[in-house]
């Protein structure tokens, strides 16, 4: 009886390894590309495995291992950014609401929103302006970045969010809304009036 | 009276925006969207940023998952990484 026993886990083995071998390179350049630190991005990938080969009985064979993988790994990205989040020494910088709005509350002359040319869905199929939005995430504040992709990474809805967060409701779609201000503001610039 | 009334249907836009942000990850209350309304009827600015902000969650919901777009890497840059992640499968 020990025999079949020894192969299962013989077949596990070689199972990962061969995911281990075909796709750790594409998970690395993705975690490496959300989290921008090497070290991070390569501990990301090998908690994956880790998890991956422990909850192997729960991997359905008629999924693709590439999408169960890219999920275990998103999870392990979105808790990186949970911790972000919550970091003080990232909660610094970035404009508060006055350098948007005048002291009555109305758009200042330089922020009010200007209609944008070109303005549909279909942006993503340029590079250039998936560059010009990944420039311009990066120029957040680090928390504030952090919050966006957690929000838009996870597939949790904002009060999930706060639960884990342990922060209230109101702190966190404040914090998205100078997050966004920014971003349409540097969208604005860098692309819709180049 | 009047003044609270009009205090009440006339968000400042700084208060407007929020609720439209609020507005993508939580429900408002019903005096929010009554608010909101009114003040989307009223301030082009504000309509323009809510069209804005709806494309760019949208931008978002699918730019940030799309694992095809990482810039690619050198092919040797993970060997090692291979490597030491097979070794603690191992054990
Ligand atoms: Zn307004």
């Amino acid at each position: 009886m020990k025999e079949p026993v020894k192969n299962v886990r013989a077949d596990a083995n070689e199972m990962m390894k061969s995911w281990v071998t075909l796709f750790t390179h594409s998970m690395y350049e993705w975690a490496y590309y959300k989290v921008a630190d090497k070290a991070t991005a390569e501990d990301l990938v090998q908690e994956t495995f880790l998890s991956a080969f422990q909850s192997l009985d729960r991997f359905r064979q008629e999924s693709q291992p590439k999408t169960w993988l890219f999920s275990i790994l998103n999870h392990k990205i979105t808790d990186h950014f949970r911790k972000k989040v919550k970091s003080p020494l990232v909660n610094e910088g970035g404009a508060g609401l006055d350098h948007y709005f005048d002291h009555h509350g109305e758009w200042g002359d330089h922020s009010r929103p200007q209609q944008w040319v070109g303005d549909d869905s279909h942006l993503l199929d340029r590079p250039e302006f998936r560059n010009t939005l990944d420039e311009c995430m990066r120029r957040l504040p680090g928390s504030w970045s952090a919050a966006l992709q957690l929000k838009y990474l996870s597939e949790k809805d904002g009060k999930e969010i706060c639960q884990d967060l342990q922060i209230s409701p109101s702190n966190f779609w404040q914090m998205l809304h100078r997050a966004k201000l920014q971003l349409r503001k540097c969208l604005e610039v860098h692309w819709f009036k180049r | 009276m009047k003044k609270r009334i009009i205090h009440f249907f006339v968000l400042s836009c700084k208060k407007a925006s929020g609720l439209i942000e609020k507005n993508l990850y939580f429900k408002l209350s019903l005096p929010e969207r009554i608010q909101l309304r009114w003040h989307l009827t009223l301030c082009d600015a504000c309509s323009t940023y809510k069209k804005q902000s709806g494309l760019l969650h949208d931008l978002l919901s699918r730019h940030e998952h799309d694992h095809t777009q990482a810039p690619p890497l050198p092919e040797d840059a993970t060997q090692e990484l291979k490597e030491k992640i097979i070794r603690k499968l191992e054990h």
